[in-house]
């Protein structure tokens, strides 16, 4: 029996080379190489982010970023795979509306924002509206290709096994394309929180995007890098959240060949 | 005469104007084991294709049993199920849950991975996984099994060793078999026909008549002189045939191959 693979590695080291890193900035902080309202100190901006929680500022932009994320993320998800499944089975779908597809997701979602705001104002609508954006296309043709990839050999097994009808959707297609769709949904997500930040930066009210514009504009670098920690921190920690799928063990076999 | 289980008369197969099968007429009996052996890309798996329905000849009739099940050359086990997942999925049509249950366990016995249920197949070897097929596939009630060329992806001592499983787990659960091979000697070793199908377009050449049980010795007068007989008219004896003798020397028996 072929063995599954095991992790290797330790995994103290996820935490070594941030800590090396903070090391290394404080160093080049403290000797001062650059002015401190260019380059602020780590131990500033650690203050920044004790300051921020404790005024619950941070929090609540936390929230309304990861509610936005939510929302376009959730809706490109549930109006993604659907058309992705369609435009993969059917080779009518893929000839009308591919070319179209293809034209929309080599738009950046950025391109958008004037759009989102004379149509939809500022405040959560523009900034969901450019995340399903964002989301939605990677989400259609990566499930449209997973679709069309599916081994011709599952449905004639299926066929054999008299299994048809919307059975074969959830019993055959749905399993068959699931590691390439979990996939796509984790590079959708990153996307996705890249593109709030964009977002709440130009057409939001709050959110950590609109706390990155904020601290700029008051010239707070300390609070500008805390919003960035935290921004990436929420980055990784929501893919290692997506990564929790591709544990599931009726999905391994996508990532264990 | 019972009325033959599988029966294709004239069949022809084009796909444009390039044809692929022409004019074959085949008769399976009832409990009989034919193979179908022919060059590469004669078109052996479209006539598969036909018997099992999934393509539709251009010309002629197919006579085939309701419910026919395939084994496949590559893998079709689904592999986000379990082994005794997928071999459950074979006995679908059985309503009674209980039953469906006491049939996957003789299954899984049947084919020695009773160990193995909660596996899935791609940390399998290929030939467990090619015994879970036939599990899979023998969880049918049909009396025909159409299997496309089942072992050629595995290496030449787990392909002995699946030919000797095959014919132990007929013994066991009896069924009419359609085989389609490029390995002559696998025909020869359990078919009781072995068709041998000419360059493409496919006509039956020859048919090679093997009246002895399974599984047989591969030394055999019987089976070389079949073997020999096979290597003719496919125009390769005077390449292979000392080869072959060599070959024919091998295992003849699992225990010999542990």
């Amino acid at each position: 029996m072929a063995q599954p693979a095991t992790k290797t590695g330790n995994p103290l080291l996820a935490l070594v080379t941030p800590a090396v890193l903070i090391v290394v900035w404080a160093v080049v902080s403290s000797a001062r190489l650059f002015p401190p309202s260019l380059f602020p100190h780590p131990w500033d901006v650690a203050r920044g982010v004790w300051f921020e929680l404790k005024s619950g500022r941070l929090v609540n932009d936390a929230i309304a970023s990861l509610f936005r994320v939510s929302a376009g993320f959730l809706l490109a998800v549930i109006l993604g795979v659907p058309a992705g499944l369609l435009l993969g089975h059917s080779a009518r779908a893929r000839a009308a509306f591919l070319p179209l597809v293809n034209f929309f997701r080599s738009l950046s979602p950025l391109a958008w924002i004037p759009f989102a705001i004379l149509w939809l104002g500022i405040g959560d609508p523009p900034a969901i509206f450019l995340i399903f954006m964002a989301a939605f296309f990677p989400i259609v043709v990566s499930t449209t290709a997973a679709v069309a990839n599916i081994p011709s050999v599952f449905f004639r097994v299926a066929r054999d096994l008299g299994i048809g009808g919307p059975r074969l959707l959830s019993a055959v297609t749905l399993p068959a394309i699931a590691p390439q769709v979990i996939t796509a949904l984790r590079v959708a997500a990153g996307l996705s929180w890249l593109v709030v930040v964009a977002a709440e930066m130009i057409a939001g009210r709050d959110g950590l995007g609109f706390a990155v514009w904020d601290a700029r504009n008051g010239l707070r670098i300390d609070l500008l890098a805390a919003a960035m920690l935290v921004i990436g921190v929420i980055g990784a920690a929501l893919d290692r959240l997506l990564v929790q799928l591709t544990r599931i063990p009726s999905v391994r076999w996508g990532y264990e060949r | 005469m019972p009325e033959p289980l599988l029966r294709l008369e004239k069949v022809t197969v084009a796909f444009d104007a390039v044809e692929v099968l022409s004019g074959i007429d085949l008769e399976v009996r009832d409990g009989e084991f034919v193979a179908l052996v022919g060059p590469s890309g004669c078109g052996k798996t479209t006539l598969l294709n036909v018997c099992s329905g999934w393509l539709s000849p251009s010309r002629g009739a197919v006579h085939r049993p309701a419910g026919l099940r395939m084994v496949f050359q590559q893998d079709g086990l689904f592999p986000w199920l379990t082994v005794d997942e997928n071999i459950l999925l074979g006995l679908s049509h059985v309503a009674d849950r209980r039953e469906r249950r006491r049939r996957a366990d003789a299954l899984l016995e049947l084919i020695g991975l009773r160990a193995f249920v909660t596996v899935y197949p791609h940390q399998l070897s290929g030939g467990m996984r090619q015994r879970v097929e036939l599990a899979r596939a023998l969880g049918g009630e049909t009396p025909l099994l159409l299997m496309d060329e089942p072992f050629s992806s595995l290496d030449y001592l787990a392909r002995l060793k699946m030919r000797w499983e095959l014919a132990r787990i007929l013994r066991e659960q009896p069924r009419t078999v359609v085989l389609v091979t490029h390995d002559i000697e696998e025909a020869a070793q359990l078919a009781d026909r072995v068709l041998v199908l000419s360059e493409r377009p496919a006509r039956v050449r020859d048919e090679v008549v093997l009246g002895m049980s399974r599984p047989r010795d591969p030394t055999r007068p019987e089976v070389v002189s079949a073997v020999h007989r096979i290597l003719t008219v496919l125009g390769l004896e005077s390449d292979v045939v000392s080869g072959s003798s060599q070959t024919l020397s091998v295992p003849v028996g699992p225990e010999e191959m542990e």
